[in-house]
């Protein structure tokens, strides 16, 4: 008998905890998507500029690129957005990347990563994401300084490899499948 | 008021969780690889401490002896799952940064630990006080290692620069060896000024 | 992933305690002694494995069904502390040996953050049932080998002179640092 009745009590706790959680995690779970998609459409916006909106292409035969949008500006599509997972040096990397009609690269981000502070972690810097803007696939890494290469981060070439591997896998996809990417848009 | 001041006096200095109670060295160790990460992770686990305290004391006439620790353990996991949905909606990039220290607060020792050594067996009001005290004790520890590492390992304060261009960041600082030096070098330096008092 | 990359991974590369830092407080606070530590480190893997499982059980068939995915940290700690009541109990029925030589350790292992810790990141990486208990076991291996390691250097460190300051734990920390620096160099094991 006594032991039903700490059982009880137990259960009661138990479940006022549960109830309480589940009524702030229906407050919180709009929130939580509504951001994440923010920051998707934000990113999106700012790797290519030029479009007023983005068309989801379901259909990717490439198992690294997760998700690809077709960007249109008034019905014309003029270029994509494509969100690819390249494996870093603490795991994987999760990247954006812009790519207009012409081939160029318009913009890279990075979404999510578990590299190293200090050291991988600083591909989020501008001097080094930013090397990617106006350049054209594929691309290679370098130690030393250059205008046409991916100069790496200082101790942290496997990062550095790994988003210049991710850019190009998205520039390569692209290009294989341009027909079809720039029907979509139109 | 005096009762405030006595608790945080203890919180932050005379029990100091992480100095003089050694308590909660994995989040310690793991997240101060920045200034503020520290304090994000200190506030995170003060806001868990204050709410486990308070309720555990509320109840603490309810809950059985025999049946108290899987009932903390009940009460302390909600509140860290609520903190964790609340830093997810509202500050999404600490709630990046700290990660799995986030759902791990729960196996914090401290928070076990004031909720059996304290709260069970104080009023509700100093019990919030003894939660924010040991809470700010935890926070200022970790923002002085996160500070240190933060300067040593990366040349910046709080992301912002403050070293001499010529300074060339010693990365292990950052890394894993660095927590453990930081530490056991704060440890030795405030063991030696505690001799030399005596 | 192949499971035996996996499980050097876990063991060697992820280190739990030196790169992780996961299970500090046994790591520091049990490790006097060698023997010690290794009864530790085989209750630590023992239940590590269970609970892997268990959590994975709970998680892919209660949770997610129920769609209350948000309780998974109550959930876990539920099942991982009654897991070590009913390990404690078993062994105590079936093997008195074996209870005298583990019992001691069981009770603390509720609060080691390795093993909410391996729940945790087994579902957050999607880990199916076999990779997960792998994922288990591996870590609590390396954390043994770490653990036991790390004794042995402390046995030794007892009859050495020491600045006074730094005697105890602050010697026992830097010690640690230089362990994880030499555990650094796995970090290129596994691509």
């Amino acid at each position: 008998m006594k032991e039903l009745k700490l059982g009880a009590i137990l259960f009661l706790i138990t479940a006022i905890c549960v109830g309480s959680l589940g009524f702030i995690n229906s407050l919180t779970t709009p929130i939580i998507s509504l951001n994440k998609e923010k920051a998707e459409k934000e990113a999106m916006g700012q790797l290519l500029q030029e479009a007023d909106d983005f068309v989801s292409v379901e259909e990717i035969d490439d198992p690294m690129i997760s998700s690809l949008y077709v960007g249109t500006k008034q019905g014309q599509s003029v270029g994509i957005v494509a969100k690819v997972t390249t494996n870093g040096y603490g795991g994987g990397i999760e990247l954006m990347v812009g790519i207009n009609k012409a081939n160029k690269i318009m913009g890279v981000q990075i979404l999510a990563h578990s590299e190293t502070p200090g050291l991988g972690a600083n591909a989020k810097n501008p001097s080094f994401i930013n090397q990617f803007i106006d350049k054209t696939s594929p691309l290679k890494v370098t130690k030393t300084t250059s205008d046409e290469e991916i100069v790496a981060i200082t101790g942290a070439t496997i990062t550095s490899q790994a988003i210049t591997d991710g850019v190009n896998q998205v520039a390569e996809y692209v290009l294989n499948h341009q027909k079809e990417l720039l029907k979509e848009g139109n | 008021m005096k009762a405030l001041q006595e608790r945080l006096k203890a919180g932050i200095v005379l029990d100091n969780p992480t100095f003089v109670q050694v308590l909660g060295m994995c989040p310690t160790l793991a997240v101060t690889t920045s200034a503020e990460n520290a304090v994000g992770m200190g506030l995170a686990t003060t806001a868990v401490l204050i709410c486990s305290n308070l309720v555990i004391s509320l109840l603490r006439k309810c809950i059985p002896n025999k049946i108290r620790i899987p009932a903390f353990i009940v009460i302390i996991a909600s509140f860290v799952t609520i903190i964790d949905l609340i830093l997810q909606a509202y500050i999404t990039s600490l709630h990046a940064a700290l990660g799995l220290f986030i759902p791990l607060i729960v196996v914090n020792c401290i928070i076990l630990g004031r909720a059996e050594a304290f709260a069970f067996k104080n009023k509700p009001l100093p019990s919030m006080f003894d939660g924010l005290g040991m809470g700010l004790g935890f926070t200022t520890s970790l923002t002085v290692i996160g500070m240190i590492r933060e300067i040593l390992g990366a040349g910046q304060l709080f992301g912002n620069n403050v070293m001499p261009e010529s300074y060339t960041p010693a990365i292990i600082m950052i890394l894993a060896p660095g927590a453990f030096f930081t530490l056991g070098i704060l440890m030795a330096i405030l063991n030696t000024l505690k001799a030399k008092k005596h | 992933m192949n499971l035996f990359l996996l499980f050097l991974s876990a063991a060697l590369v992820n280190n739990f305690v030196l790169t992780k830092f996961l299970g500090i407080c046994p790591f520091l606070g049990v490790s006097k002694k060698v023997e010690t530590s290794l009864g530790m480190g085989a209750a630590v893997t023992f239940v590590m494995g269970l609970a892997s499982m268990m959590s994975y059980l709970v998680y892919h068939f209660l949770l997610v069904p129920l769609k209350l995915e948000y309780l998974y940290t109550v959930a876990f700690i539920l099942v991982i502390a009654s897991l070590v009541q009913f390990v404690e109990m078993v062994i105590q029925k079936v093997s008195p040996s074996l209870y005298s030589a583990l019992g001691v350790y069981l009770p603390l292992i509720t609060t080691n953050c390795a093993v909410l810790g391996v729940a945790i990141l087994n579902m957050q990486k999607g880990y199916s049932l076999t990779q997960s208990i792998v994922n288990g076991v591996g870590g609590a291996i390396g954390f043994t080998l770490v653990m036991v390691l790390f004794a042995g250097i402390r046995e030794r460190l007892e009859d050495n002179d020491i600045l006074e300051g730094f005697k105890g734990l602050p010697i026992a920390l830097i010690t640690a640092g230089f362990m994880a620096i030499a555990f650094l160099g796995f970090q290129n094991l596994i691509k």
